[in-house]
């Protein structure tokens, strides 16, 4: 049996163990997104992942439509149903990040240690499965941003890829944040939002690098630390998780009603490399290409789990059609969207 | 200083970019920066030539500096493949010649020893021990809590 006969196999296994677990679960949520333009079907035995991830994808809800791509999405606790692994032992996988993975042209498997989470995709059937032991113990990472490497998975056969990075901006051209944790990218982020720019994502972003860059929206997300969380009081009460902000950064999540507004694609018209800076007045300065690539690539590969070639020329490609800036974040933040506001008006 | 060698793709990522190569180590983590003599010399390794003949192309560049070229040359390609970016193949094609100064690198007018710059700062996050322990139904164990 080759290995693509056996990973068929065990699709076909794992779509009749679906069907189990929603029967044992009595119902099944069945939700309709789209991503970078292509439509979903997220369909969930029960409703206890669905409760979890849900609210970070809520702004690219739609109405049914023919999906590009079906998910199967329970868990072991609440359904009493088991998944049978993957033929591992008929692949070349690997294991990084806390991750076992296997991926080629057609299937996508990952294995995530830390979340106790499974996800797999099938790029030419169209139909993928997410499978974790507990709903009840769901991560901040699985809240802020679910079924990452479901989708990552599934986007690198679309051209797309995911880009650790935030963005802001307008219809007309946006810009997108990139920066390890901490270098100030989703405050200011947040700031940006609040002062009119449209929000299109904080830390995971969906970027078309050919021909025009785009970034998509991905995760209806706000995550701030607790030392800027009292920049947005206007925020505060939306906090998901008030509980845990002493481990956590507050989680927030954001649609097209909230305060800053959800804006779901832009062009890209500027990369920006924010970092924290002691003094008053935020400032821009020119960077070249490789600079920003060797922020980007990095905290891209070793933060997402995409197809390591694709990603890296896609990121290449990106860097070289846009201009690129350090963002030295001043302390006086009120300031800072108008840089950015500005820096867009002329790009 | 007769082998030629290859990136494996499925562990090594690099893109050039305005002379500067980034060259990423997705088992260790590690990622690096090539410019100037190393961004070249990693430039005619990738595309098939043999330390000896990255040698040879530089010692026509700087004539006056034969041996102290060739030592460089197998000490960096030696780095190369400690860090496991590079490793001998015997199916990397042959050397079609050019000095790969034009893209990766400009060289200066002296020889400059060729520089590995290792960055390390993102390998904690992707560094693990193996999944080794299995349960019944096959996946991988939960870890024992730590004991109070």
């Amino acid at each position: 049996m080759t290995a693509a006969e056996a990973l068929n196999g065990f699709f076909d296994d794992a779509e009749a163990a679906f069907t189990d677990a929603v029967a044992r679960a009595g119902k099944s949520v069945e939700r309709h997104v789209e991503v970078a333009r292509h439509p979903l079907r997220l369909r969930f035995a029960g409703a206890p992942l669905a409760d979890a991830m849900m609210p970070a994808l809520r702004h690219l809800e739609t109405p049914p439509a023919t999906p590009s791509l079906t998910v199967l999405v329970w868990d072991l606790r609440s359904t009493g149903v088991g998944l049978r692994p993957p033929p591992w032992a008929a692949l070349p996988y690997f294991e990084r990040a806390n991750m076992r993975g296997f991926r080629d042209d057609r299937f996508v498997l990952v294995y995530d240690r830390g979340t106790r989470a499974f996800s797999a995709v099938d790029n030419v059937e169209g139909r993928a499965v997410h499978w974790k032991d507990d709903a009840e113990c769901v991560s901040f990472t699985e809240r802020a941003a679910p079924l990452r490497h479901l989708l990552g998975g599934w986007l690198q056969g679309t051209g797309l890829f995911i880009t650790h990075a935030s963005a802001v901006g307008r219809a007309s051209g946006g810009v997108a944040l990139s920066g390890r944790t901490g270098s100030g990218k989703s405050t200011t982020a947040a700031l940006c939002g609040r002062s009119g720019l449209g929000y299109l994502g904080d830390d995971n972003i969906v970027v078309s690098a050919s021909g025009e860059p785009r970034a998509y929206s991905l995760y209806g997300v706000a995550k701030l630390s607790r030392d800027t969380l009292p920049w947005f009081p206007d925020l505060s009460s939306a906090v998901a998780n008030p509980e845990r902000l002493d481990a956590e950064k507050a989680l927030i999540f954001l649609d097209h009603a909230t305060c800053p507004p959800m804006v779901r694609e832009f062009p890209l018209r500027v990369l920006l490399l924010p970092r924290v800076l002691d003094e008053c007045e935020t400032r821009l300065r020119p960077v070249s290409g490789s600079a920003a690539l060797r922020t980007l690539v990095p905290d891209t590969l070793f933060t997402i789990l995409g197809n390591p070639g694709v990603t890296v020329r896609g990121l290449r490609r990106l860097v070289e059609a846009l201009p690129c800036y350090e963002l030295a974040l001043g302390r006086d933040r009120a300031r800072i969207p108008g840089v950015i506001a500005e820096l867009l008006e002329h790009a | 200083m007769n082998t030629r060698f290859a990136v494996d793709k499925s562990r090594v990522v690099y893109e050039v970019l305005e002379g500067e190569v980034l060259v990423v180590n997705l088992d260790s983590g590690h990622y690096y920066i090539l410019d100037g003599t190393a961004a070249a010399i990693w430039q005619q390794l990738v595309d098939g030539a043999t330390p000896a003949e990255v040698a040879h192309a530089l010692s026509t560049r700087y004539p006056a500096d034969g041996e102290t070229i060739l030592e460089a040359v197998r000490r960096f390609v030696a780095e190369l493949t400690e860090e496991g970016l590079l490793a001998a193949s015997d199916r990397a094609t042959a050397w079609q010649g050019g000095s790969g100064a034009a893209d990766a690198g400009d060289l200066g007018p002296t020889f400059v020893h060729p520089v590995l710059n290792r960055y390390a700062d993102m390998a904690k996050l992707i560094q693990m021990d193996p999944i080794r322990d299995f349960d019944e139904t096959g996946w991988p164990r939960r870890p024992m809590p730590p004991e109070r």
